[in-house]
């Protein structure tokens, strides 16, 4: 058997690259899908990327109170993310994000 | 990372699902599965129509896969014939040939959404070694159907988690990718190491 890593180091080599990279994906998947399970995690922070009608669906927030919050017409569900209407109201995102997290707090236990 | 991709999908919508899948099927680095999880979310939350995205993710894809097909095809695969020229690996690469050529239905559905980081080289393969274009192409559009509508399937179901899943089934696809190739070049090895010891006098 060790004769063959002589006589075809490059398989070899190979053969040795793509074990180690398999195993670095299965123990990072196992630890994310571990992260993920833990209930403690299960609620995703509110991101700059997240647009109002996304906000409305993960959150199963009313859209009325999310379009008050974040001060866009009534009834309009721009396709903007909250970076973005931040940058339009002239405030940082993290106002914005802090303000739709007060708001996910105040629902009613599910 | 995923945030600043995640932010561009609203933006550039069905446009840039388009071209991340295209892009990602000529084996250019495009992280179209984020892309696809992020727009199935999108479509679940109102801000998509579901035909607007599956029609450009599906169509970027097979488009991608038609191309680097033809590229095989056409320019032959420098590397590949080299390779099958050199008499020490001309004995492997006849045999994966072969091998692409018993299994190439298989090969090429698969490669499409289970082993994903290897569709691209598929693509060219099996352009290089002239698989029959139909049964290509009919692999691939139910490859493409598997990889659009699961991606974005699960996109859809679990938009909150988007980020969660695109790390968890990241790591997966890539652990299926690797571990294949590791299956394949192990086999090799035990054949070579078999082969080296049956000439022993």
């Amino acid at each position: 058997m060790k004769n063959v890593l002589r006589t075809h180091p490059v398989l070899s080599l190979a053969f040795g690259l793509a074990a180690t990279l398999t195993l670095f994906f299965v123990v990072r998947a196992v630890f994310f899908a571990l992260y993920w399970a833990d209930p403690a995690h299960a609620l995703h922070p509110v991101e700059d990327w997240m647009t109002p009608r996304y906000i409305v669906h993960a959150y199963s927030l009313r859209p009325e109170s999310v379009a008050e919050t974040l001060e866009i017409a009534a009834g309009s569900s721009p396709r903007t993310p909250l970076a973005e209407i931040a940058e339009a109201r002239g405030v940082p995102v993290e106002t914005l994000i802090l303000a739709i997290e007060a708001l996910v707090a105040q629902r009613p236990a599910q | 990372m995923s945030d600043a991709l995640f932010q561009l999908v609203p933006e550039y919508g069905a446009g840039l699902v388009f071209l991340a899948t295209f892009l990602s099927c000529l084996a250019l680095p495009a992280p179209s599965s984020l892309i696809m999880l992020a727009a199935g979310a999108f479509v679940a939350s109102g801000d998509f129509s579901g035909w607007s995205v599956v029609t450009a993710a599906f169509g970027g894809a097979v488009l991608g896969d038609q191309l680097g097909y033809w590229i095989g095809r056409k320019g032959g695969m420098p590397l590949w014939d080299a390779a099958a020229r050199r008499p020490k690996t001309a004995g492997v690469m006849a045999r994966a040939q072969a091998s692409l050529h018993r299994q190439d239905i298989l090969a090429v559905y698969f490669s499409r959404w289970l082993f994903s980081p290897l569709g691209p080289y598929v693509n060219l393969a099996g352009g290089a070694t002239r698989m029959n274009w139909v049964r290509f192409t009919i692999a691939d559009l139910a490859g493409e159907a598997t990889w659009v509508g699961a991606y974005t399937g699960l996109g859809y179901g679990f938009a909150s988690q988007i980020e969660e899943l695109g790390d968890t089934l990241g790591n997966i696809v890539g652990a299926l990718a690797a571990g294949l190739v590791t299956l394949l070049l192990g086999r090799a090895l035990l054949r070579a190491s078999r082969e080296a010891h049956a000439r022993k006098p």
